[in-house]
């Protein structure tokens, strides 16, 4: 089993990218990386990415995950795999006197790793290759505040920067002959507002995100010259609202629902001269988890999910749907906090042709390693 | 079961199948574009042989090629000398008779041809300067030829002479091995009274070529090895954007083959580093071939193709550093065995430049 996830591993970090869906829009959104969440399917308002879900939090909690994504592509009967291996994200929250957290965290918004091959070309053997990487990412700073044991309302102010980088190599049976680069340089602030409350065993979470304003800058390098001028763009993304109930620990169980709305089928796309239809829509995504501790501290944790990507399939205008099954465990880990790990299996697919479909099967396994407590005893060793 | 998940899996994240390629709505765009040559001219020039890979020997009705040889023979002791022989090795098996001449102006091999003795001098007479006697004569028939010297002769060879220059005396070519040949190159051997044997190796060998028996049309393009004939072409590049990527830049052309000593021409292009609007034939080009290709002449309608996408692609890209000043047709190396081609000027057979090129992808935005 230890060879088996080494090989796996290996292979994934040895294959350079992640979905063949990311070179639409501003490619896939990146949930919070957050194994506990992610094995419940991932309700956002239920993670530490809202602002508004800490009610209790006695200590500093500290969370990092690491992310490895496998997915494999099949389309005419051709099957390609592509994978990659990355730090997911970094979550940290302090607590302050008058039941005042501070919220820190460095995560991912939009991921635009591809890898793509053509056919050959025409009537030649020329093909491209064209490798997509980078995304968009978010520095977080926030405050939540809880009342009562009961209410918490937070906010969180969200700095995106990120750039992509398309590789296009022109490839003959002798090589790569050309390569065509474009960059994209991403800019953006906004804030997120969230909110909590729990009563008895039910929790009930939201969250609001302002529309996002993102300045695109981009610069194109043709044989390895910069000889386009620069364009910019703006990207108009609409507000995102997110619910979440959890409901437990009842028996050992506990029921953790989430509903993400996007309502981006008015979102612009402005360039310097005119407006370019952005092919975004209305999309939701629901999910469903249940967490039920077998054993004293160990829990397992199953998950589904369902939803749209919220840009079109351009050759088509057909959407990308998504469905998922989420599942996973927590290890307890003494004197530091706990592992929590989780396997998802992504299933995607899309009509890139009026009868020929693109589907997509992305195995994601995060670890989280939640760290807490620790100054806590400190303090009760100094014996202040 | 292991080891075929680990290789399952090793497979399927190696291949290049163009999953998903189908996404994108908008490709580059793709064009081809035929252009014939604003600018055409040919020109002949005798060119120095000396780094040929044989020495050339023969005449006919249109080329005559000569042999220089030169040996450093020490004078100190030449009054024993008994006997003189030149041994020389045929590569080709045609038989040839021919004489030898002692050289009487110096002359070096990077530089001589039918009309230069050297880089700065000319032949008193085209051909080689000599004098009028003959060292001796035989027959170019096996693996080995000896001429035997009249060592009468040996102190103007020795004292007076550089080197040997030898003349075909039957029409035909043929072809010995050179001083780069370490164990057949050429030779020469001096018989002492005591029967004791010097041998001498060349110093420095070459052929020259004339071609004044042919009678070429000047507007004719040529091209031609021995005696080079080299055309030039320019095209116009305007309509190519220097952003394209040139896929592919193919030089194509039906020439007429007008002379041939071999079955196999090659033919290479070079890139004028000059302009030859201002310096014409003295315009300098690269050494080195920017393709070459190998053509057999089977029929009138053989297409010659050369493949330049690398040329093109500098000059469209990187005007500045790499100004477009045109190439030139040749023969790859010029020290082939003679052969002449004849383009077109115009019509289907002349010369034109078939590009293939592809604009800049656009960005995630609106592709």
């Amino acid at each position: 089993m230890k060879k088996i996830l080494l090989t796996l591993t290996l292979i994934f970090t040895l294959t350079p990218a992640q979905s063949f869906f990311n070179l639409h829009g501003l490619g896939e959104i990146s949930q919070p990386v957050d194994a506990w969440n992610a094995a419940t399917g991932n309700p956002f308002a239920l993670s530490v990415a809202n602002p508004g879900t800490f009610i209790d939090l006695p200590q500093t909690s500290l969370k990092i995950s690491l992310l490895t994504i496998g997915v494999i592509g099949r389309q005419n009967n051709f099957t390609r795999a592509l994978g990659s291996v990355k730090p997911g994200a970094f979550y940290g929250s302090v607590p302050l006197p008058t039941r005042t957290r501070i919220l820190l965290g460095v995560d991912s918004r939009f991921n635009q790793d591809f890898d793509i091959w053509s056919e050959s070309l025409s009537d030649t053997t020329y093909r491209y290759h064209i490798i997509g990487r980078g995304g968009i990412y978010s520095l977080n700073a926030g405050l939540a505040q809880s009342f009562l044991s009961h209410f918490c309302i937070g906010a969180q102010f969200h700095q995106l920067v990120g750039g992509s980088r398309e590789n296009w190599h022109f490839c003959t049976p002798e090589g790569s002959i050309a390569t065509d680069t474009i960059e994209i340089d991403y800019s953006a602030h906004n804030l997120r507002f969230g909110t909590s409350a729990r009563f008895s065993i039910i929790t009930i979470a939201t969250s609001y995100d302002l529309p996002l304003n993102i300045l695109a800058r981009r610069s194109k390098l043709i044989h390895g010259v910069t000889t386009d001028s620069l364009q910019t763009y703006r990207v108009e993304l609409p507000s995102v609202l997110t619910f979440g109930l959890s409901a437990g620990p009842y028996h050992q169980t506990r029921l953790n629902l989430g509903l993400e709305l996007r309502p981006w089928s008015g979102a612009k796309i402005i360039n310097d001269t005119n407006d370019i239809r952005s092919n975004y829509r209305n999309t939701w995504r629901g999910t469903i988890g249940v967490e039920y501790e077998l054993f004293p501290e160990h829990p397992v944790r199953l998950g589904y999910s369902y939803g749209d990507w919220y840009c079109d399939n351009k050759s088509t205008g057909k959407p990308i749907t998504e469905r998922g099954v989420h599942l996973g465990t927590g290890i307890p880990i003494a004197k530091f906090g706990a592992l929590d790990i989780a396997g998802e299996i992504l299933f995607r697919s899309s009509l890139t042709r009026p009868d020929i479909i693109l589907r997509e099967t992305a195995g994601r396994l995060t670890l989280t390693l939640a760290y807490q407590e620790t100054w806590a005893k400190r303090t009760r060793r100094w014996g202040y | 079961m292991r080891s075929i998940l680990a290789l399952s899996l090793l497979f399927l994240a190696c291949n290049t199948l163009p999953v998903g390629f189908d996404q994108i709505r908008t490709l580059p765009e793709t064009r081809m574009v035929e252009i014939l040559p604003e600018s055409i001219d040919s020109y002949g020039k005798f060119v120095p042989l000396g780094y040929a890979d044989y020495l050339l020997l023969g005449k006919d009705n249109q080329y005559e090629a000569r042999i220089l040889i030169k040996f450093s023979i020490k004078d100190s002791c030449l009054d024993s000398v008994s006997s003189i022989r030149l041994i020389l090795h045929p590569i080709d098996s045609f038989p040839l008779n021919f004489l030898c001449r002692p050289c009487s102006t110096d002359w070096s091999t990077s530089a001589v041809t039918w009309r230069m003795a050297d880089s700065t001098g000319q032949w008193l007479t085209p051909g080689g300067d000599y004098w009028h006697f003959n060292l001796g004569e035989s027959k170019l028939t096996k693996e080995s030829t000896v001429v035997e010297f009249n060592k009468d002769y040996l102190d103007t060879l020795v004292r007076r002479s550089y080197g040997i220059i030898i003349f075909p005396i039957d029409t035909g070519f043929t072809t010995v091995t050179n001083l780069t040949s370490a164990k057949t190159g050429p030779r020469l051997v001096l018989t002492f009274a005591d029967s004791k044997e010097r041998v001498y190796y060349p110093v420095e060998d070459a052929h020259i070529v004339d071609s004044s028996g042919i009678r070429a049309n000047p507007y004719d393009l040529l091209v031609g090895s021995s005696f080079a004939f080299r055309t030039y072409l320019w095209f116009r590049l305007d309509s190519i954007p220097p952003e394209a990527t040139i896929a592919r830049a193919e030089l194509i052309f039906q020439p007429q083959t007008l002379y041939q000593r071999q079955d196999t021409l090659w033919l290479g292009v070079h890139q004028l580093t000059e302009s030859y609007g201002s310096r014409g034939r003295y315009a300098l080009f690269q050494e080195n071939s920017a393709a070459k290709v190998a053509y057999v002449p089977a029929d009138t309608d053989t297409v010659v193709s050369l493949e330049i996408s690398r040329l093109v692609q500098n000059w469209v890209s990187q005007s500045d550093s790499n100004p477009n000043y045109g190439i030139l047709i040749t023969a790859e190396p010029e020290w082939l065995k003679p052969f002449r081609i004849k383009l077109s000027r115009s019509g289907p057979a002349s010369p034109r430049l078939r590009i293939q090129f592809f604009l800049p992808p656009e960005d995630r935005f609106t592709r």
